[in-house]
């Protein structure tokens, strides 16, 4: 499975930032791919609305978390504004951004 | 006499007219905002029916929008991502002791008395707004930002950023989005996403120009100034004055924006490229201001001022139609020769051949 993320929009663009980053699970350690699959499965990212919530209106500077999965042919995406309300999905963007940071 | 103008205004137009108005789509305009003070006020009148005359009018002075009315009311997360939070300074009060909060309620005061003293302007949506800021919002959290009734400040990660509340220009820059939104409303895409975010860029900077009492010439027009820490090679997050320069660091990248409208950015990221492409209004606001010389809120900011409250400025404004705006208002305001500065600084950015 490959799972890209994104942080979209904020008070300023910074290019490495604001890039998507994308892991490939299938080329990670055993332990870190279950942590990431069990994390996917755990926010319902395949069964869940695209755009699980929408920034509030006439807001400015908002930053949206765009998460986008894909294995073999299927793919799927999810934008969700924040606060991300949302516990698991929150938990899975904590892992991959903190990951991508390192 | 204030007092009968408000008995007519409530008598003339029911409440729930005052409702719908104040929930219509044309909402972010200062009538609406008006609309939904009058309603407000009409609450309040029908529920202290039965205060003595003196408490009434000091009600009605405090909603009518004609009274500056700056009520500042901070909040903390408490680094959770729920907000508002928790009341920690509220307006007169003694300052908290914490950095964020107390810079969070001065930065405040500070726009708060630039709109009132510069531009006639009470509060965010001219009638006297509570100004509402909620800091240590989340863990590590790299952001500010205006959510549509109230400003949301980090702390920033210790790491590459620090808190957002100490730099002036970025709480201005906040509340400033909340002055868009009350006046032309500037649809948050593309073009008139640029130009919403160039207007807060523009008016955010005039707020710490004039607290410092700054001259366009002496002020360093950047945004963000003093945010990251010093790991960061870079000195804000954006330069008014020369687009591109801000940063150039191996973890954050380079700054992208353009100076010119040649090097206009096209993408479908951050709404059409809001953060990127409001360089170019906002150095023809640099250049103007610095041409003219002397503050740069006494003209130039008058003139951008006056041109947000336009209807003419519509919603999805491009940038040729807000520089011909500029420029005509620059006539009708100062003359031909703040008008030729005007045309010559859209020129320089490209806006105008
Ligand atoms: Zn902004």
């Amino acid at each position: 499975m490959i799972v890209t993320v994104q942080v979209d929009g904020g008070f300023a663009f910074f290019p490495k930032l604001n890039a998507a980053k994308t892991v490939d699970t299938e080329t990670l350690p055993t332990e870190e791919k279950k942590r990431i699959e069990t994390l996917v499965k755990e926010a319902r990212v395949w069964d869940i609305s695209e755009v699980l919530s929408e920034p509030p209106r006439h807001p400015a500077d908002v930053q949206t978390f765009v998460v986008t999965v894909r294995d073999g042919d299927r793919v799927h995406q999810v934008r969700a504004a924040e606060p991300v309300t949302d516990a698991a999905l929150a938990s899975l963007l904590d892992f991959l951004l903190k990951r991508s940071d390192e | 006499m204030m007092l009968k103008k408000v008995h007519s205004l409530c008598g003339i137009i029911p409440p729930y007219m005052l409702e719908s108005i104040s929930k219509a789509e044309l909402a972010n305009t200062e009538g609406r905002a008006a609309a939904r003070r009058t309603l407000a006020l009409t609450t309040v009148l029908q529920t202290k029916r039965r205060m003595d005359g003196a408490r009434i009018s000091r009600v009605m002075a405090v909603k009518d929008g004609s009274i500056p009315h700056k009520n500042r009311r901070i909040y903390t997360c408490n680094n959770s991502e729920s907000y508002p939070g928790t009341l920690v300074r509220s307006e007169e009060s003694d300052p908290n002791g914490d950095t964020a909060i107390d810079e969070c309620y001065e930065g405040f005061g500070a726009t708060f008395d630039f709109y009132k003293k510069i531009l006639g302007r009470n509060s965010l949506d001219n009638t006297g707004m509570d100004l509402i800021g909620s800091v240590h919002y989340g863990k590590s959290y790299n952001n500010a930002f205006w959510n549509g009734s109230q400003m949301i400040f980090g702390d920033g990660d210790g790491i590459y950023f620090s808190r957002f509340t100490q730099a002036l220009e970025v709480i201005g820059h906040e509340l400033a989005h909340g002055v868009t939104s009350y006046t032309a409303g500037l649809e948050y895409q593309g073009q008139s996403g640029a130009l919403n975010e160039s207007m807060s860029d523009v008016f955010g900077s005039m707020v710490k120009q004039h607290h410092l009492r700054q001259k366009a010439t002496d002020a360093d027009w950047l945004i963000g100034k003093g945010i990251f820490t010093n790991q960061v090679q870079g000195v804000a997050f954006r330069s008014m004055k020369a687009p591109g320069t801000a940063y150039n660091d191996p973890h954050l990248g380079k700054d992208p924006q353009p100076a010119h409208m040649k090097e206009f950015i096209h993408t479908t990221e951050d709404n059409g490229g809001v953060h990127k492409n409001c360089s170019i209004p906002n150095r023809a606001f640099y250049l103007l201001a610095t041409a003219l010389g002397g503050y740069s809120w006494e003209k130039a900011g008058r003139i951008w001022y006056a041109v947000l409250r336009q209807p003419e400025l519509v919603k999805n404004a491009d940038f040729v139609l807000f520089a011909k705006l500029t420029c005509e208002m620059a006539l009708k305001m100062y003359g031909e020769t703040v008008r030729d500065a005007a045309l010559a600084a859209w020129k320089a950015v490209g806006v105008i051949n």
